[in-house]
């Protein structure tokens, strides 16, 4: 076996786990509004649990009626959610499966939106991201906090979870407590260290006390990486005086809300960055311990095992990039994989959205049941054109459901615009999901015409057509000077250090997205002083906010400039004037203008095939029907595979 | 010349994965076996008698009758003569110095010339009994060999030791010496069916050393000895300085621990771009000038 | 002469010298043993071997020492340090003297053991003092599956390596200096028996890139199979093992043991030369350890070049070809015969 040590079983406290692969909690989204367990959650576990992961913490779920992280969030504290988790569970355990249940309580990082009740915290200090000024509060709801916990875990109990862990976590309500940061009191619930700890204390001896049989642990943040909080020596001595309180594991995290982007970690954070905390942690105590965050390669997991800094490793979004990750490593096929690539775009994203969870490049998640590629009742002989993401998906499933494909693609090279994107500072991973669908294709004997450029007549014997020609650049759509030469996308990306260095370079967002960002940020590194402006109410509005934070980090230290509601008002050669809510501004010594527009979806094709084969099943995925992103490209692909 | 090969009977835990135990009951799965290091002492032994430098090999074991099925295994694997030193002390946790003497005792009574045991046991590891028999009897010790040749004119060993990163250092060593070797070299042996049988009808022959002086157990320096399930270390992994600010901090490890370096950036076509990594080739000591 | 008093107190390290300076492996000892006898106030004592007090000796200071004794024995003569330290000491013998579990630390500690008759612990995972100042260490048996710790009896020397690897090194006394003691040579010693030959190179074609001291390493930019046969033909000459990038590996330019990098092996050469590496970093944090990194590359701002020692704007194929050119022309291949001497 390739990886041994990610496939021996573990036990703790008689529940046994067939490997070291868990799922940490997370949140879905697919529970109904009114917070109660739908098909689509159980499916959609079902499908991890089938795939062999070894654990399941389901998503964190609200103990108490002053919680809720959005609408969609499971109320255990109301024993009309039983039925739906007992499914849940007794579902996810026929496949093998462990499962636990996580307990939260999200403290002052929430708005009251969803509860419409004040914003609870141990302190009436504001979070920074959620800008709600709570209450605080009193010892009598403390006590009743702590027993909303205790009920909680006898629900989760009733429900049939194996264990409970108590999220200690992303700065909520238990971690407020802990820190010096968000813990002010002057009661014995705050001050010192074990003031501080009395808290997490009560709840856990509470937890216990309902939890019978079941395993109990907590995850907790390893350094709240946030000066005059928790260091990692502060939080090795809260975990050594919490195990003592009986528990029988410890999950490491990291990230909240005043130093966000850990907690979802994106492509700029290295693979198992975090994995440190966990040693740290596993150095001190007896219980097993558990490492998350970016760890989305068996290889990785088994050497993290081998040097010993957890018992188990969660690859959590690497299960939901692809379910099927823990089978396929037993039997030793890596390239197999699916890679979760961190780009956030899908599953953070669409959370920050309150839309229902999916993935860049799995489209089943969340639809288990409609998306299953099963085998065409008729084999067909399918064209596809383009072999950007969206063709080489919709290439895919077809092969997969055993229909004849061939691939064209006019350059000498498959990944389309994925190529370009990936040439964008640290957006590299971005092309781990091509060579993904590029192996696949492979392996699934796919004819691939690679430098053909197809016409109308070469599609013309083929039953049905796929184009995914994508999207093109077209001049800027802006000019803010005559004077200056202007650059579209595309040709910015191609601009070489002779022509930008020591350059002052405007770049207009016009696509809102990560290009404008991403652009500023080479330009930059070749040496260019570059301002972003754009009209929106800021820079990339559209980019989640993880990667937007992470990539100003690094603009900031270029020493890029943005200016965001601007309008272009004139211009006296290099000198530009722009207007920001009233103010004027002179951008003096402007030699470049970088227009990042939108892309003009590529039609051509489609029109040639409408005029000489009006007859012919043609289906148009990705940019070439739309332009959008990548995900949308992958999610049309599969679809359309799926309807041929 | 006789060659000795001193061999312990080491013993694997063969616990389930899935039914952990607490130590007693995992201390009950033993098996006895041979490790691979002292596979390797024997092999070494064996190939001397097949170069014809040493005319017979003795296989030693110290322990009880218990530890005869390793001797039983060494005959079928090609040795001439086995036998058993009566040891009632715990070699493996305490008792190396005072088994290593016991041994050294024996050896000094026997014609050998030279001696091979295994670098370290399986089970233990603790590595300390060659020292001890080199010291005991006086003779030189070569440590971790993985080849061991008689050299033509002297009687002398060559012997190439393994010293880390694949490397290997070759030292001539004059005889009688102790010699310890690592890893099982190329070439398997194959236990003999007839000579298994032919043990079989054998009654071990034991040994014991000429005065023996009542060796005094390692316990005597101990205050306290406490056994628990192994909870192994982790390994160092990268870990950003806990001096730094909590930024800094964050961004030693979005950098993954990378630091730039401000090196020489040169600009070049391939002729002049190969004379620079040239020079550092000969900086370094791997191109000549 | 060290007083008597500190070193009969002392915690005594034997300072592993690897190239000249003092090793990894030694200052992780140091930072382990620091943060025991920090608490317990006793003085860290280290051995070394030396002729001259170098600031580098004092320099460890940094990490815990407090006293460095350096022996006039040329580094590396476990066998002479040995004996030279049991007549030094013999008075004045140190509660705790440990070394690293390396080969030389192991020598000089199981060979004093032998020589003292007292009991040696390799290997150990962890030393520690317990509550009436005995010490104790714990190490692993059975493969790894049982711990044992032993406690000393008081007045028991306590000889012990440490294992290597476990402590992330620290400098927790940051511009603190240690006191260098040179000991006076002590007349001769008698001959060592076991003569040293010489050194045969591992064949860096099989041996595992982990060990490798000099690497050649491609990736994407080199473009193509037959560039990765020069980059062996290159390799070959100077005695390098060849590794890639997972680029390099999905092409089939190289076998899956030879790719660097976090989902393949993590490297730690004293010399790395890079060819077309663009530098993600799945692939640089595998060879963060390297010593020296020359990186060639047509892209100035990829990020292979930032971590470079020296970076070389240039085309890949190109320079590897002259290079080959240059080392046939000086009558390299040293690296090779050496190892086909194996
Ligand atoms: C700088 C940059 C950064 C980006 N960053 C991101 C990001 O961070 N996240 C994200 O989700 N998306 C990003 N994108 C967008 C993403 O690359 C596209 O959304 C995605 O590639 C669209 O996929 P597609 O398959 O629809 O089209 P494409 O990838 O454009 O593929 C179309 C393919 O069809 C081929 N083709 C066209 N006509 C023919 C023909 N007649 N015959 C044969 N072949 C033909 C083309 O050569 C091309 O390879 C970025 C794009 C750019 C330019
Ligand atoms: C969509 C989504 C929802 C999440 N919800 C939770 C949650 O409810 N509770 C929690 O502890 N962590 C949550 N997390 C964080 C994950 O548990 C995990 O720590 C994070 O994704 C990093 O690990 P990974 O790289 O293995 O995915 C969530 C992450 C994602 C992507
Ligand atoms: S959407 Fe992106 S970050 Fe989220 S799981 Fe999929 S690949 Fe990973």
């Amino acid at each position: 076996m390739m990886f041994p040590r990610l496939f021996t079983p573990l036990t703790i406290k008689g529940v046994t786990i067939r490997n070291r692969i868990i799922a940490t909690g997370h949140l879905t989204h697919f529970a109904s509004t009114d917070g109660l367990v739908t098909q689509r959650l159980i499916d959609y576990h079902v499908a991890r649990a089938k795939g062999g992961i070894g654990l399941i913490i389901t998503e964190s779920m609200a103990i108490h009626p002053s919680t809720a992280q959005s609408q969609y969030t499971i109320r255990l504290y109301d024993r009309q959610v039983l039925p739906g988790l007992r499914e849940l569970t007794s579902q996810i355990k026929a496949y093998g499966a462990a499962v636990f249940c996580q307990l939260h309580h999200m403290g002052r990082e929430m708005t009251s939106v969803d509860t419409m009740r004040p914003v609870v915290a141990p302190s009436a200090l504001m979070d920074p991201l959620k800008r709600e000024v709570p209450h605080e509060l009193s010892k009598a709801e403390i006590r009743e906090l702590v027993e909303a916990y205790a009920t909680c875990t006898a629900h989760a109990r009733e429900a049939g979870y194996d264990g409970v862990e108590v999220h200690c976590a992303h700065g909520y309500l238990i971690q407020e407590f802990l820190s010096p940061l968000t813990n002010h009191r002057e009661d014995e619930y705050g001050g010192s260290f074990e003031g501080r700890l009395r808290f997490a204390r009560e709840v856990i001896r509470a937890v216990k006390g309902a939890a019978g049989q079941m395993v109990v642990g907590i995850r907790i943040d390893g350094d709240e990486f946030v000066d005059g909080g928790l260091s990692l020596e502060d939080v090795q001595e809260i975990v050594v005086a919490l195990v003592a309180e009986g528990l029988d594991y410890v999950g490491l995290s990291v990230g909240h809300d005043l130093n966000y982007p850990p907690i979802f970690p994106s492509m700029d954070f290295p693979l198992g960055c975090f994995v440190y905390l966990a040693s740290a942690i596993k150095r001190l105590v007896d219980v097993p311990v558990y490492t998350s965050h970016r760890i989305n390669d068996p290889a990785l997991a088994e050497r993290i095992l081998e040097e010993g800094h957890a018992d188990l490793v969660a690859m959590t979004r690497a299960t939901l990039a692809d379910p099927e990750l823990p089978n396929k490593a037993k039997e030793g096929d890596v390239d197999g994989i699916r890679p979760c690539v961190g780009c956030l775009q899908r599953c953070f994203h669409r959370l920050r959205l309150r839309a229902p969870i999916s993935c860049l490049g799995n489209p089943a998640v969340g639809r288990e049941r409609e998306f299953a590629p099963l085998p065409a009742s008729q084999p067909r002989k399918v064209a596809v054109v383009g072999g950007g993401p969206a063709g080489l998906e919709a290439a895919r499933v077809l092969a997969l459901r055993r229909h004849h494909v061939v691939l064209f693609e006019q350059e000498e090279e498959l990944g389309g615009m994925l190529r370009l994107a990936a040439r964008v500072p640290h957006r590299d991973e971005l092309m781990g999901i091509a060579r993904w669908q590029i192996l696949q294709l492979k392996r699934l004997g796919v004819e691939v015409r690679l430098g053909q450029r197809a016409s109308a007549k070469d599609l013309a014997p083929f039953d049905a057509v796929v184009l995914a020609t994508g999207a093109e650049y077209g001049p800027p759509s802006l000019v803010v000077s005559e004077q200056v030469p202007h650059y579209n996308t595309l040709e910015a990306l191609e601009l070489g250090e002779a022509e930008v260095a020591g350059k002052t370079i405007l770049v207009v967002d016009r696509d809102y997205h990560n290009k404008a960002l991403g652009l500023a940020e080479r330009l930059a590194q070749m040496g260019a002083q570059v301002v972003v402006a754009t009209e929106e109410a800021e820079v990339g509005v559209d980019l989640d906010l993880v990667n937007k934070m992470m990539i100003w980090e690094r603009l900031r230290e270029l020493g890029v400039k943005s200016i965001s509601k601007a309008r272009f008002e004139g211009a006296n050669g290099e000198d530009v004037l722009v207007v920001h809510e009233g103010w004027e501004r002179v951008l003096r010594g402007v030699g470049a203008v970088v227009v990042v527009d939108k892309p003009k979806a590529n039609t051509l094709l489609a029109r040639e095939m409408e005029s000489q084969f009006p007859e012919k099943a043609v289906y148009l995925a990705g940019n070439c029907a739309a332009p959008r992103l990548t995900p949308e490209a992958i999610f049309d692909g599969y679809r359309i595979a799926l309807e041929i | 010349m006789l060659a000795v090969v001193l061999l312990k009977k080491a013993v694997f835990l063969s616990e389930s994965a899935l039914r952990p135990q607490p130590v007693q009951g995992l201390l009950a799965t033993r098996r006895p076996f041979i490790g691979a290091h002292d596979l390797a002492a024997l092999h070494h032994a064996l190939s001397l008698r097949e170069q014809a430098a040493v005319s017979r090999v003795a296989a030693i074991t110290a322990g009880g009758s218990e530890a005869d099925v390793i001797l039983c295994q060494a005959y079928a694997l090609g040795a001439d003569e086995v036998f058993r030193v009566p040891w009632e002390g715990d070699a493996g946790l305490t008792d190396a110095s005072p088994v290593g003497r016991v041994l050294a005792g024996v050896l000094a009574g026997l014609p050998a010339g030279v001696v091979f045991c295994g670098h370290l046991s399986p089970d233990s590891g603790r590595g300390l009994v060659p020292y001890v028999v080199a010291q005991s009897l006086g003779w030189p010790l070569v440590t971790r060999a993985v080849k061991v040749q008689m050299t033509p004119d002297l009687p002398h060993l060559r012997i190439h030791r393994d010293v880390g990163r694949g490397n290997r250092e070759v030292v001539e060593c004059p005889l009688p010496a102790v010699v310890t070797a690592v890893r099982y070299p190329s070439g398997w042996r194959y236990p003999k069916c007839a000579r298994l049988l032919a043990f079989r009808r054998r009654n071990v022959p034991t040994l014991s050393p000429p005065s023996s002086p009542g060796m005094p157990s390692e316990k005597r320096w101990l205050a306290d000895m406490e056994m628990t399930r192994a909870r192994p270390r982790p390994k160092k992994i990268f870990t950003p300085d806990e001096n730094l600010s909590a930024a800094e901090r964050m961004k030693m490890i979005v950098s993954g621990g990378l630091k730039a370096k401000k090196g020489k950036v040169v600009d070049g076509s391939g002729a002049d771009a190969a004379s620079k990594v040239y020079e550092v080739l000969v900086e370094c000591g791997y191109a000549p000038k | 002469m060290v007083s008597v008093g500190v070193l009969s107190e002392a915690f005594c390290l034997v300072l592993e010298q690897e190239a000249g300076s003092v090793s990894e492996a030694s200052l992780e000892v140091i930072t382990e043993l620091y943060g025991r006898v920090g608490r317990q106030g006793r003085p860290l004592v280290g051995i070394g071997c030396g002729e001259q007090p170098t600031a580098e000796f004092a320099l460890l200071g940094e990490y815990g020492l407090d006293l460095v004794l350096l022996f006039p024995v040329p580094a590396g003569w476990a066998t002479v340090l040995r004996r030279r330290m049991k007549t030094y000491l013999d008075r004045q013998w140190p509660p705790v003297l440990v070394a690293p579990a390396t080969l030389w630390g192991e020598e000089v500690v199981l060979g004093l053991a032998s020589e003292l008759d007292v009991p040696a612990f390799s290997n150990c995972m962890q030393l520690e003092t317990v509550e009436n100042g005995a010490v104790r260490v714990e190490r692993l048996f059975y493969e790894e599956k049982i711990a044992v710790r032993y406690t000393l009896a008081p007045g028991s020397p306590l000889l012990a390596t440490l294992a290597v690897g476990l402590t992330n090194v620290r400098r927790r006394r940051p511009g603190h200096r240690a006191e260098v003691v040179c000991v006076p040579d002590t007349g001769r010693l008698p001959a060592d028996p076991v003569t040293v030959l010489g050194r045969i190179k591992a064949d860096p074609r099989t041996m595992d890139l982990e060990e490798a001291d000099v690497i050649v390493c491609g990736g994407r930019g080199l473009g193509s199979a037959e560039n990765f046969a020069l980059l062996a033909k290159l390799a070959d000459m100077l005695g390098a093992a060849v590794g890639g990038t997972r680029v390099a590996r999905d092409n089939g330019w190289i076998t899956a043991e030879r790719q660097i990098g976090q989902t393949g092996k993590v490297v730690k050469p004293e010399l790395l030369l890079s060819f077309g590496v663009s530098g993600a970093t799945q692939h640089t944090i595998g060879l963060r350890d390297s010593r020296r990194i020359v990186a060639v590359n047509k892209d100035k701002n990829a990020p292979m070049m930032k971590l470079a020692d020296v970076a070389i704007v240039a085309d890949a194929r190109e320079v590897i070809v002259e290079l080959i050119r240059r080392l046939e022309a000086a009558g390299a291949g040293l690296g090779r015969r050496a190892a086909r001497q194996n």
